[in-house]
């Protein structure tokens, strides 16, 4: 095939590649999209290897950890059961974010301070053998109104810094909150790592 | 079979041999650098009961036993168990992870747990690192859930297989 032929097939085809580039959702920009699964408060939530029940979800004037640790401020606190489903490794909480209306807040490592246990953030998880936990999201005071998402995913190894980045190409869970209707207390304890008490 | 290779098939395909020394090098950059060339090691089953070696080193027969699972502190709904894996070291350095417990019909898989109050039996090791020519037993605590099958597999994965190592798969019918 040379000459005129060869440029009529090369240029048929480049047309047919853009009909194709054309008939894919958003193009390349959604291919590494996180598989999103919704949850429920008290339902489990399973992922590809992460799954989660989310116990409760609270707003508090402060926080105090395992190992002394304690801070004041707005907190949301999430207490949940999590676990993996195939495999231990990786097999951890590695990001969870509050994505709030105009910003998106990582869950905080500074109650990890005193005790790495803590929190559930980055706890060695069990293949269909849950661990209770919390995770803590410090905020700012004016931020508490209109809904938001709480994020949980593994880390692949991007490290939370960037959402767009630490949640691509793997499953997030996800559970809408609403901020105001939120109960609110004056301190929390989270909870530490350890396994489910039956 | 084809036209000889002259000057002018030189010219004619300039712009195709350009592409060519600009994409070759370019394609194995990326392989090197998107770690294409991580593969798993090559795998090697071994039967119930039996053993295998990799040069001169040994592994095996391997067993899973229970252990009490109040006395090592674990959850209820769970079943503790070691993994022991008997092993005669080669004078070749050969390393290996810890073992894991693989369930073939469902594809999960258990690694060594650290969070409950167990210590090796005198004379086991949780590693490969040993003297050379002593057998020795390689253990690791591992925690099941309730409802694991029975026929399970013991994973040794040891060493890249660069460096001639191999992922011993050892089915266990407990």
């Amino acid at each position: 095939m040379r000459g005129f032929r060869g440029w009529l097939v090369g240029i048929l085809l480049l047309v047919a590649a853009w009909f194709v580039a054309a008939a894919t959702p958003d193009g390349e920009a959604r291919m590494t999209d996180p598989f999103r699964v919704t949850a429920s408060l008290g339902t489990p939530a399973v992922g590809d290897n992460l799954a989660v029940t989310v116990r409760d979800v609270v707003v508090s004037d402060g926080v105090t950890a395992s190992g002394g640790w304690q801070a004041s401020g707005t907190w949301v606190v999430v207490d949940l059961d999590a676990w993996t489903v195939r495999a231990e490794s990786p097999g951890a909480i590695g990001v969870a974010y509050l994505v709030l209306p105009d910003r998106t807040i990582a869950a905080s490592e500074r109650p990890l301070t005193l005790d790495r246990t803590a929190t559930l953030l980055d706890s060695r998880l069990h293949v269909d053998i849950p661990q209770a936990g919390s995770l803590a999201f410090e905020v700012p005071a004016d931020a508490m109104t209109g809904a938001a998402v709480l994020q949980i995913a593994q880390d692949n190894g991007a490290g939370p810094g960037d959402p767009a980045l630490s949640l691509e190409g793997d499953s997030v869970i996800e559970l809408p909150l609403s901020l105001s209707d939120l109960p609110r207390v004056s301190d929390r304890a989270l909870v530490r790592t350890g396994w489910v008490s039956p | 079979m084809g036209q000889p290779v002259t000057r002018a098939w030189w010219r004619r395909n300039a712009v195709a041999l350009a592409v060519l020394v600009v994409l070759v090098p370019a394609g194995l950059f990326a392989l090197d650098t998107l770690e294409f060339g991580t593969v798993r090691n090559a795998e090697r089953p071994v039967a119930v009961g039996a053993s295998t070696s990799i040069a001169d080193w040994n592994f095996g027969p391997v067993t899973i036993e229970p252990v009490d699972a109040a006395e090592v502190g674990a959850p209820s709904g769970t079943e503790p168990v070691v993994v022991t894996i008997r092993v005669n070291r080669g004078h070749r350095f050969l390393g290996c992870q810890a073992p894991r417990i693989v369930e073939p019909a469902t594809g999960r898989s258990w690694m060594s747990v650290t969070a409950l109050d167990w210590a090796p039996p005198v004379g086991a090791q949780t590693t490969c690192t040993s003297r050379t020519g002593i057998p020795y037993d390689l253990v690791a605590l591992v925690l099941l859930p309730n409802g694991v099958g029975d026929d399970l597999v013991v994973e040794l994965s040891t060493g890249s297989t660069a460096a001639g190592g191999l992922d011993l798969r050892f089915a266990v019918d407990r």
